[in-house]
């Protein structure tokens, strides 16, 4: 994997969905596109396939986005817990479920202020889609739900790969 | 951003242009890195050369690295950040003036960038150290 983060936050690149009918690809495909933002990797992208534009976020805009998703309010048990969880299905299932019910309430909220960290990140990043000014408000509206999940989970994997470092840049 | 002060036993671009075949196998400047490398292990990712076999004179942290493809590439995609920083250094144009509104990858870039400098001047001097008081 090669370094794709941009230097300046008044850059921005057009991207694809992977869940658009107008892109082919494999799971491999799409997951070396996410990690490159190079459309040769995907296996074809017809001329009708959406363009998003997103712009690379500067240390303020990332800050304002969590603060707005509520970074001082968050819960600090649910953070602990969402970083010791176990990253096997089964095992973070089983592990989930000895929880008490006040870290499992802890865990929940985490889990809710992740989902608006996301949320508003795309906000400050996303500017265009389709050449048409746009704003996360549009990317809501796509039905149906489990479609706007993959474009907002592709839009932060690409906003956070084209405004952080990465393991690859240390 | 080490290799400029690993020395000859390094990855260096020269190594690729006097040996034919080492281009391909280094995964032409950026790609995964090919079976038959020299020193090239593997793991669940794929295939891999540790740090210190790249960089011998890196620090811990790059030395524990798995490389799993060419740095030198790297380096150079990162290079006008290398130059900005030198510049920033020598005191003749700073941070902000070559890069008005910085990512966070740009400003993290450099903070890594800094310490890896001012842990390769220590190293160099200790090693200076050490060639002196052996010479004396």
């Amino acid at each position: 994997m090669a370094l794709t983060f941009l230097t300046s936050a008044d850059l921005s690149i057009d991207i694809v969905v992977t869940c658009d009918k107008s892109v082919e690809c494999s799971d491999e495909q799409r997951s070396t596109y996410l990690s490159s933002g190079d459309l040769n990797d995907l296996g074809e992208v017809k001329e009708s396939a959406t363009r998003f534009t997103i712009k690379a976020l500067s240390p303020s805009e990332r800050e304002e986005a969590e603060v707005r998703a509520g970074a001082y309010s968050r819960s600090e048990l649910g953070r602990i817990l969402w970083v010791e969880s176990p990253s096997d299905t089964q095992e973070k299932a089983r592990w989930h479920h000895a929880l008490t019910d006040d870290e499992r309430t802890a865990m929940a909220d985490y889990q809710a202020y992740l989902s608006r960290v996301y949320t508003e990140m795309v906000r400050s990043s996303l500017t265009h889609i389709g050449g048409e000014t746009a704003s996360v408000d549009q990317v809501n509206l796509i039905r149906p739900d489990g479609h706007r999940l993959i474009v907002m989970a592709e839009l932060v994997a690409h906003i956070q790969r084209i405004s952080l470092l990465g393991i690859e840049g240390k | 951003m080490w290799l400029s002060h690993s020395g000859s036993r390094a990855w260096s671009c020269e190594q690729c242009q006097a040996k034919r075949g080492l281009r391909s196998l280094r995964g032409n400047c950026g790609g995964p890195l090919k079976r038959g490398l020299p020193l090239v292990q593997e793991d669940d990712q794929g295939l891999y050369v540790p740090g210190y076999r790249v960089a011998p004179d890196c620090g811990e942290a790059f030395s524990d690295y798995r490389v799993r493809s060419c740095p030198v590439a790297g380096s150079n995609r990162v290079a006008p950040i290398i130059s900005a920083y030198h510049r920033h250094r020598a005191g003749l144009a700073t941070i902000k003036e070559t890069y008005p509104k910085p990512t966070c990858a740009l400003l993290e870039a450099v903070d890594v960038l800094h310490s890896n400098t001012e842990q390769a001047i220590y190293r160099a001097q200790e090693r200076a150290m050490k060639e002196a008081r052996s010479g004396n």
